[in-house]
């Protein structure tokens, strides 16, 4: 054991936050929620499989305020999994390693992110036809 | 082989390349594999299913005309369109992929996560094992359902005037005439 303690490193309370280590956290967080989304898909094609009461009490669950909240985060966290994950696959490439590239990169998945998912939702909704 | 060798590693397993865990780089690579797969997946997927609500929502506006019926949520998706949809061979085939890679792809991440943050040696390896079991039993259950979905006719695709439901009237047990409607459960109790 050293005598005199040294400070440990990543100090994560003193650390300025930047961009590119919040969207890293950001992507391991979005991908274990994601794994327990997972859960409410095999869990409604189950209900599917069930029969119409099941189904019925499935679409019931998602169409509440808190399910369709579930489901509004949920495709959040997957479109910005997607996105970043295709950033981790292009690194994995060899491609856009230079800080620029990786902050540039960085922005334009965590816009890609929420327009994806605005588009997505607009796009469920028109089909709905009815308000919120 | 001249030289000092300051290795205890035979020159087989240096040529191997699997390290001491025997795997080499099979759980970065299979990540990696997997990721590719669902980026087509995964939008096949949100697209499919929009493009199914509209679609459905067609025929319950079409149904509707001249009826009061102003329903239009998702619990008024119907069930047999989802049940024709997901059961259709097209959608069974991607489902199972997207099933397959999506929890393979889940337990590789989850197993790193489990490795970072648990330290004791004994719930890290528990923790792992219990995410590998959980993900091939969920990716299981998924797929059985899928087939019940894809190969079992739905008792609700069934006309009633059909032999299989006819055989149960001369036996009595008819589906009461309030459950004879479409789209609606002929299970009746008992």
């Amino acid at each position: 054991m050293p005598s005199h303690p040294r400070p440990l490193s990543p100090h994560l309370q003193i650390y300025r936050w930047q961009l590119t280590s919040v969207l890293s956290i950001l992507h391991r967080l979005t991908g274990v929620a994601l794994a327990v989304g997972a859960l409410l898909l095999v869990w409604w094609i189950v209900a599917v499989a069930l029969g119409p009461e099941a189904f019925a009490f499935t679409q019931d669950f998602l169409g509440s305020i808190f399910g369709r909240f579930l489901l509004f985060a949920w495709s959040w966290a997957m479109f910005y999994h997607l996105g970043n994950g295709i950033r981790h696959l292009c690194w994995d490439a060899g491609l856009g390693f230079d800080l620029k590239a990786a902050y540039r990169s960085g922005w334009i998945v965590v816009a890609a992110s929420f327009i994806l998912t605005v588009v997505a939702w607009l796009a469920g909704y028109s089909a709905l036809g009815s308000t919120l | 082989m001249t030289g000092p060798n300051r290795t205890f590693r035979t020159e087989l397993a240096r040529v191997r390349g699997l390290g001491s865990a025997k795997t080499g780089a099979q759980h970065w690579w299979m990540q990696r594999v997997t990721a590719l797969a669902l980026v087509p997946l995964t939008l096949w997927f949100v697209v499919s299913v929009v493009i199914h609500l509209h679609s459905d929502m067609q025929v319950l506006i079409g149904n509707s005309i001249g009826t009061q019926i102003e329903i239009r949520d998702l619990s008024s998706v119907s069930y047999v369109g989802i049940r024709s949809w997901l059961g259709s061979p097209l959608t069974f085939a991607l489902m199972v992929l997207l099933i397959g890679a999506m929890f393979y792809h889940a337990q590789l991440g989850l197993q790193v996560v489990i490795e970072d943050y648990v330290h004791r040696e004994s719930v890290k390896i528990v923790a792992i094992l219990l995410v590998k079991l959980a993900s091939l039993a969920l990716a299981v259950c998924a797929v059985v359902a899928l087939m019940v979905i894809a190969f079992r006719d739905s008792p609700q695709l069934i006309p009633h005037d059909h032999p299989m439901r006819l055989e149960g009237a001369t036996t009595g047990e008819a589906d009461p005439p309030c459950c004879r409607a479409f789209g609606s459960p002929i299970l009746s109790p008992g």
